[in-house]
C-alpha cells in the first residue's frame, strides 16, 4: 500500500474550517472576557441544539446526494401542534406521538415527490415546506402560544447534574447519527447512493427503498427538533423554522468543509452548528451589532467552502 | 408472399408507430397548454364569484405587480437556465432599493445617481456571485447563501434597520406614474423584456446559456467558454434583480429591510413555471406568464377571501404543479424522441 504525504494544502483543504473555528475560540477567549466561562459555553451549547439536530437530518440527505428543506416548515409546524394540543390539554405522551407522526408524514411526502415521482429534491422539498408553513399558519391563526405546564417543559429545559438535558439530546443523536453512517452497513450504502447510485443498484440493494427511508428518517430528525426547539423557547412563535433554515444549510455546508473536504458529514455539521452560534455569541460579546454578525457568518462559510471547492476543477451545477 | 407478409409487418408497425406518435403529441401538447387550461378554469370560476375579477382596475393592479416581479423573474430564469441557482435574488432588489432610498432621503443625492448606486451594487453582488461559482467553482446554493447573509448585515448596517419613509415624488413617480395611462413600471418592464427575449433566443450567448443547462459536458467538449457565460448569468441577475427591488420601493413609496424578501420565492416559482410553459422554450417569454399567472391566483384568492395563511399553501403548490409539468413534460418530450429515432 502506497503511502501518501499529507501535504500542508491538503490539510487546510480538508481542516481548514476546524482550525478556523479553533482560532475563533481563542481570539474570542482573549478579545472577550466573558466568553470563554462555564455559563457562556453552556450557552452556546444550549443555543445550538436545535440547530445542530435538524441539521444531523439534512446531513443525511446530503450524504445521499439529495437536499431536503422542508424543514424550514416541519420545524414550525411540530411546534404549533406542540403548543396547541398541550393547551387543550391533550397528555404529553399522545402530543409526542401526533409531532413525530407529523415528521414521518412529511417525510414520506418528500419519499413520495423524491424517489417516487423523481422530482428534484430543491424544489419538492421548498414546496412541501410551503405546504407545512401554509398548514402551520391554518392550525393556530397566526397567534403565538406558549407552553406553561412546567411538568411539561422539564423534557427540555432541566439539567442533568451539571449538564442540560437539550445538549445530552443532541450528543446523543450525534452519536446514534455517526454510528449509523460510519459503522453499520447501511451507512456505507447511504454514502454509496450519493457517490454512484448505479453501482449500488448493480449490488442488488433496492436504493429506490433505501432512499426512501433516508427522507423519512429526515423527517422525523427534523420534527424532533421542532419538538426540542419549542419547548427550549416554551412556546410556538410564527413559523420558527425561518429563521433556522439558513443556519441550518450553513451549519451542513461548514461542515463540508470541516472533515471530508466536500462531503457532508456528522462530526463537521456539529462543528458546523457550534461555529455558527460561537460566532453569534463571541461577536455579541464584543458590542457588535447584531445585524452585522451575519456578515461574518457568510463570510466564513464562502471563504471555508471556497477553500474546499477550489481545486474541483469544474463548475457545479444545481439539477433541477 | 414472403414480400407480402413482410409488408403486412411494416403497415402494421407504421399504423402503431402513428397512434403511440399521436399519443404522445397529445400528451406533449397536454402538458404544453395544460397550465393554461388549469389557469384558465381557475380564472373563469373566480371571475364567475367574483365579477371585480376582471374589472380594468383589478387587471391594471395585476398587470403592475407583474411587471414589479418579472424582472427579478427574468433573472431568475436566466441562471435557472444555465443550471445555477441565486438565492440572493430577494436580498439583492433589497440592497439596491434600500441603498436608493438612503441617498435620496437621508443623504439628500440626486434621482439619477441614487438609482445608478442601486443599479451599481446589484452588479457588484452579481459579479461577486458569478466569480465564486465560476471562478471558485463553488456550488452556487452554497455562494449565494453565503451572499445572502452578507447581504442581510448590509441591510440593516445601512440604517441600522430603520425603515424610510420620506422619498422624493420624482422616485415616487417612477413607480406610480403613468405615461399615456400605462404605468411606468410596465414600460420598463416591456422594454426589459424584449431585451431579454432577443438575448436569450437571437443571440449566440443566449442559446449557450442554454445549452450549459442542458448538457455542459457537450458544451465542453465543443469549447463554449462556459467560465465567463455562467459568470454573466450571475451578473445579469444581479442588475436585473435590482430593478424589482427599486420600482417596489418606488411604488410602495417606502425603504424597509424585508422589501426584497419575498421576491425569492416568486421569483423562483415564476422562472419554475418558465420552464414549464411553452414546453421549455422561450424560456423569458414563459417566466412573463409565469409571473402573470402567480400573480394572478395570488389575487384571485385574495378576492375570493382567503387569508394570508392560505398564501403559502397556494404558492407551494404553484411550486409543485410547475415542477410536476416540468418534469413529465420533458420525459414525454425525450420519450418521444428516443421513439422517433
Amino acid at each position: 500500500m502506497r503511502k501518501q504525504a499529507i501535504t500542508t494544502k491538503e490539510i487546510i483543504n480538508n481542516y481548514g474550517a476546524t482550525f478556523a473555528f479553533i482560532a475563533a475560540i481563542v481570539f474570542f477567549s482573549i478579545a472577550s472576557r466573558g466568553f470563554f466561562s462555564g455559563q457562556n459555553l453552556q450557552n452556546i451549547l444550549v443555543q445550538s441544539t436545535s440547530l445542530g439536530i435538524c441539521a444531523f437530518g439534512l446531513t443525511f440527505v446530503l450524504i445521499t446526494g439529495e437536499i431536503d428543506l422542508s424543514y424550514g416548515g416541519v420545524i414550525g409546524l411540530v411546534g404549533a401542534v406542540l403548543a396547541g394540543m398541550i393547551k387543550d390539554g391533550h397528555p404529553i405522551i399522545l402530543v409526542t406521538l401526533v409531532c413525530f407522526a407529523i415528521g414521518l408524514g412529511t417525510g414520506l411526502l418528500n419519499a413520495i415527490l423524491i424517489v417516487g415521482m423523481k422530482l428534484p429534491s430543491f424544489l419538492a422539498s421548498v414546496a412541501v415546506m410551503f405546504l407545512c408553513m401554509g398548514a402551520e399558519r391554518v392550525y393556530n391563526q397566526g397567534i403565538t402560544t406558549w407552553i406553561r405546564d412546567p411538568e411539561v417543559l422539564s423534557i427540555v429545559q432541566t439539567h442533568l447534574g451539571p449538564i442540560p438535558i437539550p445538549v445530552l439530546y443532541l450528543f446523543g443523536l450525534f452519536a446514534i447519527c455517526w454510528f449509523l453512517q460510519t459503522q453499520t452497513r447501511a451507512g456505507q450504502y447511504i454514502r454509496a447512493l450519493g457517490e454512484n447510485i448505479s453501482a449500488v443498484r448493480e449490488v442488488g440493494i433496492r436504493a429506490n427503498i433505501l432512499k426512501s427511508l433516508v427522507f423519512i428518517a429526515a423527517g422525523l430528525v427534523f420534527a424532533f427538533a421542532g419538538y426540542i426547539e419549542t419547548l427550549r423557547i416554551g412556546g410556538a412563535v410564527m413559523y420558527s423554522g425561518k429563521p433556522l433554515l439558513l443556519f441550518v444549510l450553513a451549519a451542513c455546508f461548514l461542515g463540508t468543509a470541516t472533515f471530508k473536504a466536500g462531503k457532508a458529514n456528522f462530526p463537521g455539521t456539529l462543528i458546523g452548528a457550534f461555529f455558527l452560534y460561537t460566532l453569534l455569541s463571541g461577536f455579541t460579546g464584543l458590542g457588535m451589532k447584531f445585524y452585522y454578525v451575519p456578515v461574518a457568518q457568510g463570510l466564513i462559510l464562502i471563504v471555508a467552502v471556497a477553500i474546499s471547492s477550489i481545486r474541483r476543477g469544474k463548475i457545479e451545477q444545481v439539477q433541477f | 408472399m414472403s414480400k407480402s407478409n413482410s409488408s403486412a409487418i411494416w403497415a402494421d408497425a407504421q399504423s402503431r408507430s402513428v397512434t403511440e406518435r399521436w399519443t404522445q403529441k397529445s400528451g406533449r401538447s397536454l402538458f404544453r397548454y395544460g397550465i393554461f387550461f388549469i389557469f384558465g378554469i381557475f380564472y373563469a370560476i373566480v371571475a364567475i364569484l367574483r365579477p371585480g375579477f376582471l374589472s380594468l382596475g383589478n387587471l391594471y393592479d395585476i398587470l403592475i405587480e407583474t411587471s414589479i416581479i418579472s424582472f427579478v423573474s427574468f433573472g431568475e430564469a436566466i441562471v435557472v437556465a444555465a443550471g445555477g441557482l441565486d438565492l440572493s435574488v430577494g436580498n439583492m432588489a433589497g440592497a439596491a432599493a434600500m441603498l436608493t432610498c438612503h441617498l435620496l432621503s437621508n443623504l439628500g443625492v440626486g434621482l439619477v445617481p441614487s438609482l445608478l448606486a442601486g443599479v451599481a451594487v446589484g452588479c457588484l453582488i452579481g459579479v461577486g456571485n458569478g466569480l465564486m461559482v465560476s471562478r471558485l467553482h463553488m456550488n452556487s446554493l452554497i455562494a449565494t447563501l453565503g451572499t445572502m447573509f452578507i447581504l442581510i448585515g448590509f441591510l440593516y448596517g445601512l440604517t441600522g434597520g430603520v425603515t424610510i419613509h420620506i422619498v422624493p415624488p420624482n422616485f415616487k413617480y417612477l413607480g406610480n406614474g403613468t405615461f399615456l395611462s400605462v404605468p411606468i413600471p410596465m414600460y420598463i418592464s416591456g422594454v426589459v423584456f424584449v431585451l431579454a427575449y432577443l438575448f436569450m433566443e437571437k443571440t449566440r450567448y443566449g442559446r449557450y446559456v442554454r445549452m450549459i443547462g442542458g448538457n455542459i459536458e457537450a458544451c465542453r467538449l465543443s469549447g463554449v467558454d462556459i467560465k465567463n457565460l455562467t459568470f454573466m448569468t450571475f451578473v445579469l441577475c444581479g442588475f436585473l434583480s435590482t430593478f424589482s427591488g427599486i420600482l417596489l420601493a418606488a411604488r410602495q413609496s417606502i425603504g424597509n429591510v424585508d422589501l426584497g424578501e419575498r421576491f425569492l420565492l416568486q421569483a423562483f416559482i415564476a422562472a419554475m413555471l418558465g420552464t414549464v410553459i411553452f414546453n421549455g422554450k422561450y424560456i423569458i417569454a414563459g417566466t412573463l406568464f409565469g409571473a402573470i399567472f402567480l400573480v394572478s391566483v395570488i389575487n384571485g384568492l385574495t378576492l375570493l377571501g382567503a387569508g394570508p395563511q392560505w398564501m403559502y399553501f397556494a404558492q407551494g403548490s404553484l411550486l409543485l404543479i410547475a415542477i410536476l409539468a416540468n418534469y413529465y413534460s420533458k420525459r414525454v418530450t425525450v420519450k418521444s424522441r428516443a421513439q422517433r429515432r
